[in-house]
């Protein structure tokens, strides 16, 4: 007969929250609050990191720039295949790659050449890709420019002349950040359209097959040629990660305000068991209750309005973040916000940022809920109804 | 509270049961085979294919393979098992390909940062051992039979 015991207490907590609906709604509604912005802020920076590591997968090992005078010159093919010689080296392919402003749109590309247009490793909708000026161009930039597949993309060219394009895919990638506002267009194309001299290219991306011998040949390769800048996979990582540390701290001081208020409340309920509610106790005890039935009462009562408010959150959160594009947070995001209007985030949430803000937020919640209870159901029922 | 140590309880059983047990994998052909994912080292019990780069697969008679983390752990199991062994595959430090262990090249220095620290890297050719031996200078180069008389043992 004991799981009919447990309901009895299930329904007699209940009924305690249902009696105190203003207090318990005002919880409820702080608490998701709460949840919600905490939430918010886990979420947004989760897809934000999750776009980084996306890029950074298709980043080389290695990336190597000729630096003149202290500023990124082209580099010459005669240190690409000084790079191939060193030992561990798997390839070494030289980029052909640029910004292109375009005054129309009041907005920049980038435009990168590649080897073949059809071994890309994003997702691409398949076009008139055999045709000799054909380009890829992201999904912001197709929208913006009102292009469809099968278009002509005009563009200015360094010598002040127009040069006219097939527009034979749309990315249809799975990540927005990298490929927004790209043009992808054959690397001899390329080389023409912005003037890069025969021999030279913007970098060289340098692939290496033991990731336990990269930072040697990185070093190798910068004692070989000292005018290059040598970046290697991991400082680029440990970059993105500074940035985006940056940026969660100041999220997270925005909404410390929200946290202290949500600990008022935690304390306010902690330290201020109503003389009703120790009466209340008092009284459940002297009808009988053991001081294990109260704690079970007040926790089923602690673990309703957690969950629910903690579940609410959530969705509100999810909702916000991925769906409205985080309205709320993305005036904090300058830079990025105004680079891309358009972007969209990739829902990526981690059952440790769920975890996390489980921690952080539930379970102080029940322990400020229980541990009062605990104290006052301890003491006498006798002087507990007197009030003391 | 017994609330959230259920909770908690609950929890960490979702996060410990996709764990599985290794299975048996075999080599029909004698070809190298991909590293399973939960596949652990014999000797020294660490999961292989953390460590990919240093891998080493010896493939028994009945064609069982066996994955190991670091070439030390292989010399050693091969002194056990030295009868039932049809093939033995590394992977070359620079190109990452699977080189026939009995035909390979070893740079053997303690200093070489390995896995296991057994100091002993893997080459397919004498060329490729020589110019990684310009980056550490007191190792010697050996082939497999003299890996093997020499004995490996962990920094």
């Amino acid at each position: 007969m004991s799981l009919e015991k447990h309901r009895n207490i299930l329904d007699y907590a209940v009924n305690f929250l249902l009696r105190r609906k203003g207090k318990n709604l005002a919880t409820i509604i702080v608490f998701t609050l709460v949840v919600f912005m905490l939430a918010s802020v886990v979420m947004m920076m989760g897809s934000l990191k999750q776009e980084a590591r996306e890029t950074l997968s298709l980043a080389p090992d290695i990336t190597v720039q000729k630096i003149i005078a202290g500023r990124q010159g082209l580099v010459p093919l005669e240190y690409a295949s000084a790079i191939q010689n060193i030992r561990g080296v798997s390839r070494v392919e030289p980029r052909i790659w640029g910004y292109y402003y375009d005054v129309e749109e009041d907005a920049t590309y980038t435009i990168i050449g590649v080897k073949s247009l059809d071994t890309l490793p994003v997702e691409v909708v398949q076009g008139y890709l055999s045709s000799g000026n054909a380009v890829l161009v992201g999904e912001a930039l197709a929208r913006e420019k009102r292009l469809r597949i099968g278009d002509k993309l005009i563009l200015r060219n360094h010598r002040g002349g127009y040069d006219k394009f097939l527009v034979a895919g749309i990315f249809s990638s799975r990540s927005a950040l990298q490929s927004a506002d790209l043009i992808v267009m054959p690397r001899d194309k390329a080389r023409e359209f912005f003037g890069i001299p025969e021999g030279y290219a913007n970098d060289l991306a340098v692939y290496v097959a033991n990731p336990s011998e990269l930072p040697n040949i990185a070093i190798k390769i910068a004692n070989a040629l000292p005018d290059a800048r040598v970046l290697t996979k991991e400082q680029i990582r440990e970059t993105y990660d500074a940035i985006f540390g940056w940026r969660s701290g100041v999220f997270l001081a925005t909404i410390l305000g929200a946290i202290l208020a949500f600990a008022i409340l935690v304390w306010d309920r902690a330290s201020g068991l109503t003389a009703e509610e120790k009466r209340e106790i008092g009284i459940l005890k002297a009808l009988g209750w053991s001081t294990g039935d109260v704690l079970e009462m007040r926790t089923f009562e602690g673990v309703v309005l957690a969950l629910n408010s903690y579940l609410a959150g959530i969705i509100l959160a999810y909702l916000h973040v991925f769906y409205l594009g985080a309205p709320l947070l993305k005036p904090v995001l300058i830079g990025w916000s105004t680079l891309y209007p358009e972007f969209e985030l990739m829902p990526a949430v981690t059952l440790e940022d769920l975890l996390l803000i489980f921690v952080i937020s539930v379970v102080p919640f029940l322990a400020a809920v229980v541990v009062p209870s605990w104290r006052a159901s301890t003491i006498d029922p006798d002087e507990a109804m007197r009030g003391i | 509270m017994r609330g959230i140590a259920v909770l908690m309880l609950a929890m960490l059983m979702l996060a410990g049961c996709t764990q599985k047990g290794s299975e048996k994998v075999v080599s029909p052909n004698l070809e190298p085979v991909p590293i399973p994912q939960e596949a652990r080292c014999p000797e020294c019990g660490m999961f292989v294919k953390d460590y990919e780069n240093w891998a080493c697969e010896v493939i028994h008679n009945s064609r069982e393979v066996k994955f190991f983390d670091d070439p030390g752990d292989m010399f050693i199991y091969y002194n056990k098992h030295r009868d039932d062994i049809a093939q033995i595959y590394c992977r070359d430090y620079y190109t990452q390909e699977w080189v026939d262990a009995e035909r390979a090249y070893y740079v053997v220095d303690a200093a070489i940062p390995t896995p296991m620290g057994f100091g002993i890297v893997v080459f397919a050719s004498v060329d490729d051992a020589e110019s990684f031996r310009k980056d550490y200078p007191s190792g010697d180069i050996l082939t497999f039979p003299e890996v093997v008389k020499r004995g490996v043992k962990p920094r």
